[in-house]
């Protein structure tokens, strides 16, 4: 049997063993039977095996160039190197679908084994949630379009990769958002077991918590690959472009904000428990609805190649999932209510309440910007576009009333705060940054709005580096030495620790922002060999062309040298790539040099030359953009602390045997 | 676009300056002594009168800079930004690298280089592309929907968040009595930090 073969069986058997797990949890669960709810959960374990069988068997045709195989020949081609065609596994859509079901097989596998012995009053429920889930995936793979059609006649080479996907960039962005797409399935599967079963206290958010700040954590580290990707490879001049497929990735990931933050008000309030259902339900519907965007090509996208007819599919399914949903919810919503009343506007829990909101106004901003363009094409027949401007002008200042609230909301107390704290706590940071604001102006000569903008970020690190130095001080009295301090106060409560990381790491990402949108400058010139142009305050000197021809590629280099004035900082070649079999579509070999001390990107990019030897270039200098990958390392950093596994499992039985615990941190 | 700025500026400066209401007998009695607070009003009484000569000096210079120099790629991109490149995939005038896109920047440059305005230039563009070519959606008409839903969603949002608090709260603001705003002493501080080292040794 070849192995096409091995990997079609596999997923006919994974879409029926998937059916019987879902059945056999459900029943289990309704009649209270264990060995049907341990069958079931094996089962799930036969699909997971099942779905890596198929994944090696399609791994296996493309490093065989096995171009018998449709998808193999799409998207791999002799000339690609080893390395390059495993991500041809995910560069079209029904490898990527298969990349999707496997790593949700996977995740759910996790889950099941992890949780084995504990809610038994949720897990059999979350075992039929996600096999559901896996069962509509592997309906598109056996019946629609299966990654293992063969082709009549075999090519002798297939047409090869989008030469923009040719990047290492390929191996880290598409996965990581699809696994961030997919992972929202596991608070959507708690969510719904919650609801099922009506155990609506806090042993689903227990349950949950960490699956969902591990899927935001992955959603998050995609969506600044994409942006560093989009960045370094894509050589358009930036790193975020509101498009609707980048939109469609951030509602999830707003949304999943919103959800990591709220849920702490109902741990330690028992409030907000509608919201969360709805916020799950939401973040869920979100990533399948994302995934509807990107295949069907409603919305004109720059990620247009990963366009395919299996939209209405998942039109369907988001349809499923919401009236589904929606009918459940409204069933148990008597029994949703808080248990709590807010004492004090000045409370975390109402600080937590304007995070949501400004997250979930975003996440609507966002939404509407994106789908109105087809409200307008079907109320008036007119196409219109709704690009950056809107986005920036309407969500900047959301983000930035974010970004203060950011400052504050962590040190509130729960309940209530006394002015005696308020005062204590944001007095000094306070003053700091008006006085910077104060400063910036003059400095920026009447950028309000930059400044500004930079004086929130400087009261947030300044509230967040006075929490550490009282902690750290604290930890100092208890004994702990200067150098130990700080890292024993931040793994004594990764919590709380980890989540001021990551609120720094925004304020990186924020400055890298504010930077590039309010003092980029920008040269486009036609130079012949020994001009010069100026940007900013560099001087880039073309001294002449040169050309490469390997493989499959023909290469165009211009050289460039780089200086400030008096020093030659860096010596360049900007560089334009023309493929074989996709001559029309040529990519840039973009130059990012960073200078020190301004932390200016000098981004260079040819643009066009003639035969006299002229080059044409677009020169921008993006101040600050570095630190927004320094940001991005911070936020992957305090992910992991606020993940790492506790080395002592404070609350393994507390969940089952109460729903009244509470658990003591933060 | 630079002139126009400084223009904005100006007119705040002066409002600023201006909208401050000043008693002038103070600037007569200034010479009797030098406190802080009569120092500081007779700044604002200085800046008032000195208000409309500085803004009509910025005004001067910013029309001075407008004309003195062609336009910067700059002034090109920023019009570029707000304009779609009509045979690319969702990418502005500004940041694509088509032939057409190349003519479009060349267009704006032009134009400008001939006085025309912001709007005149985009106008052009609708006129040629359809309103398909605006990223920026007018903010009057059919698409002015886009601007106002999401701000009216959010107060809609924020509102029903103030209904609650009315009917969830027990009590209101945090204003208790007035030794509560007394100034933070040393005791303050040190029943801060054992709370906080009660906290951390808990774990």
């Amino acid at each position: 049997m070849a192995l096409p073969d091995v990997g079609n069986a596999a997923l006919l058997l994974a879409f029926v063993i998937a059916i019987y797990s879902i059945i056999s949890s459900a029943l289990g669960a309704a009649k209270v039977r264990s060995e049907l709810v341990i069958s079931g959960r094996n089962a799930a374990f036969g699909v997971t095996l099942l779905l890596t069988v198929a994944s090696g068997a399609l791994l296996a045709s493309f490093l065989a160039r096995d171009f018998s195989l449709k998808y193999v020949a799409e998207t791999s081609s002799r000339n690609m190197t080893w390395d390059i065609t495993v991500t041809s596994f995910w560069g079209g859509q029904v490898g990527s679908l298969l990349l999707w079901t496997w790593t949700l097989s996977l995740l759910t596998a996790a889950v099941l084994w992890s949780n084995r012995d504990k809610y038994p009053g949720l897990m059999p429920l979350v075992n039929a949630v996600l096999l559901t889930i896996q069962v509509f995936f592997l309906f598109l793979l056996v019946f629609v379009s299966s990654p293992f059609q063969r082709l009549a006649i075999v090519p002798p080479d297939g047409r090869g990769l989008n030469p923009l996907l040719w990047d290492a960039g390929m191996f880290i962005h598409p996965p990581l958002l699809l696994m961030g797409y997919m992972s929202f399935s596991v608070p959507f599967a708690f969510g719904i077991s919650a609801l099922v079963s009506g155990r609506l206290g806090n042993e689903w958010l227990y349950a949950v918590r960490r699956w969902a700040i591990l899927s935001w954590g992955i959603q998050g580290a995609g969506l600044l690959a994409g942006a560093w990707w989009a960045y370094h490879v894509l050589g358009w001049g930036g790193y975020w472009g509101w498009d609707p497929v980048e939109n469609a990735a951030l509602l999830p990931w707003l949304v999943a904000t919103a959800f990591i933050h709220s849920i702490m008000v109902q741990e330690r309030r028992k409030m907000l428990k509608v919201w969360n259902l709805v916020l799950v339900i939401s973040a869920f519907a979100l990533s399948i609805f994302g995934t509807f965007v990107v295949r069907s090509g409603i919305l004109s996208s720059v990620h247009s190649f990963a366009q395919s007819a299996i939209g209405p599919y998942f039109f369907g399914f988001l349809g499923v999932i919401l009236i589904g949903s929606l009918g459940i919810f409204f069933y148990r919503m008597p029994q949703l209510k808080g248990e709590n009343v807010y004492e004090s506007v000045a409370s975390r829990e109402v600080g937590f309440l304007f995070n949501n909101l400004l997250f979930i106004g975003i996440a609507l901003a966002t939404f509407w910007g994106m789908v109105f363009p087809l409200i307008s094409e079907m109320a008036r027949g007119v196409k219109i576009s709704v690009g950056p401007p809107f986005y920036q002008q309407v969500n900047g200042p959301l983000i930035l009333v974010l970004t203060v609230l950011m400052g504050i909301g962590p040190l509130l107390a729960w309940r209530r705060t006394s002015y005696k704290s308020l005062k204590m706590n944001f007095v000094r940071p306070l003053i700091v940054s008006l006085i910077s604001i104060a400063a910036l102006i003059l400095l920026f000569r009447g950028e309000v709005a930059a400044a500004v903008a930079y004086g929130s970020c400087i009261f947030v690190t300044a509230v967040i580096l006075m929490e550490f130095y009282r902690g750290a001080r604290a930890r100092r009295r208890l004994g702990d030495s200067l150098v130990s301090a700080l890292p024993n106060l931040v793994m004594k409560n990764r919590r709380r620790y980890g989540g001021y990381i990551v609120h720094l790491a925004i304020v990186f990402i924020g400055l890298g922002i504010i930077g590039s949108s309010f003092f980029q400058k920008e040269t486009i010139a036609t130079l012949s060999p020994g001009q010069a142009l100026t940007v900013g305050r560099y001087s880039l000197t073309y001294q002449g062309l040169s050309q490469a021809i390997s493989p499959g590629v023909e290469t165009v280099f211009a050289a460039v040298t780089i200086s400030d004035g008096r020093n030659i900082l860096a010596r360049v070649t900007p560089q334009r790539r023309f493929h074989e079999n996709w001559e029309q579509q040529p990519t840039t070999g973009v130059v990012i040099a960073t200078t020190w001390p301004w932390l200016d990107d000098v981004y260079l990019l040819l643009t066009g030359w003639d035969e006299a030897g002229n080059a044409t270039f677009r020169a921008i200098v993006n101040p600050m953009v570095a630190l927004l990958w320094v940001g991005a390392g911070v936020f992957l950093l305090g992910t992991t602390v606020v993940l790492w596994p506790e080395t002592a499992p404070r609350r393994a039985v507390a969940p089952i045997l109460s729903r009244e615990a509470v658990p003591s941190e933060i | 676009m630079r002139y126009r700025l400084t223009l904005a500026f100006a007119l705040k400066i002066a409002i600023v300056l201006r909208l401050r209401p000043v008693e002038t007998q103070h600037v007569a009695s200034l010479p009797n002594g030098l406190s802080p607070r009569r120092l500081f009003s007779s700044l604002r009484a200085c800046g008032s009168q000195l208000a409309w000569p500085i803004a009509l000096f910025l005004l001067l210079l910013g029309s001075f800079t407008a004309y003195a120099d062609s336009p910067t790629d700059q002034e090109v991109s920023k019009i570029g930004r707000e304009l779609k490149c009509p045979v690319c995939q969702n990418i502005s005038v500004a940041d694509s690298a088509s032939e057409l896109a190349g003519q479009m920047r060349a267009t704006i440059k032009e134009k400008l280089e001939a006085g025309e305005s912001k709007q005149d230039i985009i106008r052009f563009f609708v006129d040629r592309y359809g309103e398909e070519v605006l990223l920026n959606p007018p903010k009057d008409g059919f698409t002015s929907l886009v601007w106002l839903v999401p701000p009216v969603l959010i107060s809609l949002m924020g509102a029903a968040l103030f209904l609650s608090f009315r009917r969830n709260t027990s009590l209101s603001t945090v204003a208790e009595s007035p030794e509560e705003e007394a100034d933070l002493s040393e005791e303050d501080i040190r029943k801060y930090d054992e709370v906080l080292n009660k906290e951390l040794l808990a774990k």
